[in-house]
């Protein structure tokens, strides 16, 4: 009741009663509300401790926090930053932000802070695993690897390393070494994991139906395993059943809204079905995890096309040749958009283009 | 009461049961047996693999002798290196339907065995000269082939007369089709080439010591040729003039159709590993290619599949005329709506993607196989190579549920229907005269099935036997609007060049489902020329002569 009370009237007179509070009274009844799962009616509380201390470091960051806990991110990574700055080497703080970057799905900043999380406490498990997680979402398959061997060496039975090495390697077509990796988690049974790992492999086998069957297994054993219902998605998509396919792609984007390959196809399937601002969406979101991916830059560059907007995909598209000069559906994409806004002679050079890196391609294989 | 109303339930559940099985669809039977065909598909095959072996058996069905009754055509390989018909295994065929409706082969008295040719891939049929008589015109390798039809049961060989024969060295024609692309009212012809190949430049292909079908890419890409008709037995090739040398492709299957309803005719080509081509004519002769501008050369990815075989017709009766043409298992067979400009690539949400992932296609067509008033879609199919358990393999047929779904009744057409092979080129038309759509259909070294439509759907139908006046005398290209007493509207036109190395029956078939009442046919010929018929019984055959003016 008391805490009622002197809830109710902070929130009545916050500017009349706020100069005359104790600052500490005010953060120890934030740290009380926090502590008892109540951020919501903490945040207040921090924030008007902090007007009267400004520099308290750990109070903005038990904000940065409580703004967390409520899932308001990016107002929690502001005050993360702040209070980095009255104390830079604060591991807590930095793990903190890097987390509230995963959260955001803004992986490559994460990535930033757990490398360099990493690079002061290189025994910590949890940051190797979160930075080794990042990694795997960037489609890092390489740094995956070279981050967990060491790892793996010392301790060969954590589950956790071998799963996400494992799936490194199989990523980077190392299907047979992921498979000896992975081996460690199938002695365990006939898990969710190794139903995943299992499918993983299958799918780079290019054995599609068996992928999606292990896959559909794996999901059905444990829908929250992360990942499982984005390589369903893929699976399905190989076998032409699209409508699957979205079903598996959403059912990611419900546990993980930041999954990059489920935004991707699914905007692209959304896209090749008319529904062209659904697509967008989905692929703003895929470029908030990572920045600049040329794919998604593509997608959303055919999403313009599609949407009866060349010039946009023109930008686009002209940007994303200039950085990867041989993509050849890049290069097509762009003669399209040239021609439907009349610009013959620049399509027929992007065509030509197109043409001699596929035929170029067709010759180093004809050769092999 | 509690229990008569139990006796009610029941009784109306057994009524159920008695009264509404699920419904048979019509199916096919093969009656090639009750015939003597001499006729197998032969392309040489003996362990070598020589890279145009997986094509052959080019199929027509037309009526060559005007009695009423379709015919059938079946184009043959040569023996191989040779480039020769060096014996009658490798023969074309000839298929004169019988009063009974059997076949008898008159090939040898119609003189077109072709004997003195090479190996032969597509059959193209088309009255060039307007005499009321349908010619034949050859795809080879080695030289094309024109054969004007006689009038009495016999063909003769016009190639070097009408300078229809010239084409590069050792150009491999694999397909054709007639229109009259300068709308003077007389056909001209289109050759689908795919690229420059001969026994002395064929590139072995070997994995563990095993011969495979090279790879597409090997080979140099050529353009198609255009011939233009003079109107005296005579043609000139305009293939630079009109722009085509412009665009070398992989020629395969070929469509006509008016794709963006300007009255003149335009062409799809589907291309092997190559964008497909787009053809749209500017009406002076010259063509420009728009196909990626259009939205047809490549995949939904922006991607290049081997595009087989081709149709061009409107599925969904909005009036526009969209595009099917399929390619190899593990690609997606790629249905293009017209939207009336663009086309939106419509195989994930028609569900073609899921339902042809695993086939390799060739031959195919937009058939209303069960008289429902929507096309459905026909594929003859089977790997290009045979090396593994999933190379041969059995049509299919995806059912147009409604304008937008497709859904597989393969299953349910027919054990006649299913056989797995190599199955290549493919042929429609009502065979026997009961308004429902036969198919006849070629497999590598096997005998053709004549697939024969069960036709028991109980749904109506219309076909509309068109004659040009002022267009030419087969009016391929005339544009068919029927709408039904109830207002039901539908969409069709006049195309022989259907599918891959193949001719269908040019008259125009519309499945009417249970309406019996037609209250308007509108016709557009070629010619520009509107022609609307009024209240027209169903279950016949329309006659219709364009009107001069």
């Amino acid at each position: 009741m008391a805490k009622f009370f002197a809830l109710a009237a902070l929130s009545l007179f916050p500017c009349a009663t706020g100069a005359q509070q104790d600052p500490e009274r005010i953060l120890k009844q934030a740290i009380t509300l926090h502590q008892a799962g109540d951020a919501e009616e903490a945040i207040p509380q921090y924030r008007a401790y902090l007007k009267l201390r400004p520099d308290r470091v750990d109070a903005r960051s038990n904000l940065g926090a409580a703004l967390a806990g409520t899932g308001r991110y990016r107002q929690a990574i502001a005050e993360y930053r702040a209070a980095l700055k009255g104390r830079p080497k604060d591991p807590g703080i930095r793990l903190n932000l890097a987390l509230a970057y995963y959260k955001m799905g803004e992986i490559s900043a994460a990535a930033g802070e757990l490398t360099a999380l990493h690079a002061a406490k290189p025994e910590d498990r949890q940051i190797l695993l979160l930075l080794a997680d990042c990694r795997l979402r960037q489609g890092e398959n390489r740094q995956v690897i070279e981050l967990l061997e060491p790892a793996r060496k010392q301790t060969p039975d954590d589950l956790a390393v071998a799963y996400l090495l494992g799936t490194a390697l199989i990523r980077d077509n190392q299907v047979k070494r992921g498979e000896q990796v992975i081996d460690r988690i199938l002695r365990n049974g006939e898990s969710a994991e190794a139903l995943l790992l299992m499918g993983t492999a299958k799918l780079h086998a290019l054995e599609f139906e068996a992928a999606a069957a292990d896959l559909r297994k794996a999901a059905e054993l444990n829908p929250q395993l992360p990942d499982v219902h984005a390589y369903l998605g893929l699976a399905y998509i190989q076998t032409g059943d699209t409508a699957a396919a979205r079903a598996a792609f959403q059912s990611e984007l419900e546990r993980n809204p930041n999954d990059f390959e489920s935004n991707l196809n699914l905007a692209a399937l959304l896209r090749q079905d008319g529904h062209a601002e659904e697509a967008r969406k989905l692929l703003e979101r895929a470029l908030r995890v990572r920045p600049g991916e040329i794919r998604a830059r593509f997608q959303l560059a055919s999403v313009e096309l599609e949407a009866g907007r060349p010039d946009r995909a023109r930008l686009e598209l002209e940007d994303i040749v200039k950085q990867t000069p041989r993509f050849v559906e890049a290069h097509i994409a762009l003669a399209t958009a040239y021609y439907r806004l009349q610009r013959k002679a620049e399509g027929d050079r992007e065509r030509a283009i197109a043409q001699k890196l596929t035929d170029g391609a067709m010759a180093s294989k004809s050769k092999e | 009461m509690r229990g008569a109303l139990c006796l009610m339930g029941a009784g109306t559940f057994l009524l159920s049961l008695l009264s509404a099985p699920p419904p048979r669809r019509p199916h096919f039977v093969n009656v090639a047996a009750k015939s003597k065909i001499p006729y197998k598909t032969n392309n040489s095959f003996t362990g070598r693999k020589y890279f145009p072996q997986p094509m052959c058996g080019g199929a027509a069905i037309f009526d060559f002798d005007n009695d009423g009754r379709l015919d059938i055509f079946l184009a043959n390989g040569a023996k191989l290196p040779d480039l020769k018909k060096t014996d009658s295994s490798f023969f074309n065929c000839l298929l004169r339907q019988k009063s009974d409706g059997t076949f008898e082969d008159v090939t040898a008295r119609a003189g077109l065995t072709g004997k003195g040719l090479d190996y032969n891939f597509g059959a193209a049929v088309g009255d060039y000269d307007n005499d009321g008589f349908e010619d034949l015109f050859l795809a080879s390798m080695g030289p094309n082939a024109l054969f004007h039809n006689n009038g009495d049961g016999t063909f003769t060989d016009v190639t070097s007369a009408s300078g229809i024969g010239g084409k590069p060295a050792n150009t491999l024609s694999v397909a054709a089709a007639w229109f009259d692309y300068d709308n003077d009212g007389l056909l001209d012809l289109i050759v689908s080439d795919y690229t420059i190949w001969s026994p002395a430049t064929d590139v072995r292909c070997l994995m563990n010591d095993q011969d495979y079908y090279c790879n597409p890419h090997r080979y140099p890409s050529v353009p198609p040729r255009l011939y233009r008709n003079l109107g005296n037995g005579r043609f000139t090739d305009v293939t630079v003039k009109s722009q085509l040398a412009r665009y070398p492709g992989k020629g395969m299957g070929v469509s006509i159709a008016d794709f963006n309803g300007d009255g003149w005719m335009d062409v799809f080509i589907a291309n092997d590993t190559e964008p497909n081509s787009l053809f749209i004519n500017r009406r002076d002769g010259t063509f420009e290619e728009k196909g990626l501008e259009l939205g047809v050369a490549y995949d939904q990815n922006a991607r290049a599949g081997s595009s087989m075989g081709c149709d061009a017709k409107d599925f969904d009766n909005d009036g526009k005329v969209d595009i099917f043409f399929n390619n190899l298992m593990g690609q997606i067979w790629q249905l293009l709506r017209n939207r009336g400009g663009l086309f939106q690539y419509y195989s994930s949400i028609s569900k073609v993607q899921k339902l042809s992932m695993t086939y390799s296609g060739w031959s195919a067509g937009f058939i209303d196989y069960n008289n429902d008033g929507w096309k459905d879609i026909y594929s003859a199919n089977g790997d290009v190579d045979m090396v593994s358990a999933k190379s041969p393999q059995h049509d299919t047929m995806f059912e147009n549920t409604d304008g937008k779904t497709f859904v597989d009744v393969s299953g349910e057409m027919g054990e006649d229907f299913l056989p797995k092979g190599y199955q290549r080129g493919s042929a429609f038309g009502d065979l026997n005269g009961d308004g429902a759509l036969d198919i006849v259909v070629t497999s590598l070294n096997q005998a053709p099935r004549i697939l024969m439509n069960t036709a028991d759907s109980g749904n109506h139908w219309l076909m509309v036997a068109l004659t040009g006046r002022k267009s030419a005398r087969d009016a391929i290209g005339a544009g068919v609007k029927l709408t039904t007493a109830s207002g039901r509207e539908l969409y069709n036109h006049v195309a022989i060049s259907v599918g891959f190395m193949s001719s269908s029956d040019k008259r125009v078939h519309f499945g009417l489902g249970e309406e019996t009442k037609i209250a308007s046919v509108e016709i557009r010929w070629p010619s520009g020329i509107v022609q609307t018929l009024k209240n027209i019984e169903a279950d016949r055959v329309l006659s219709v002569e364009e009107p001069l003016k």
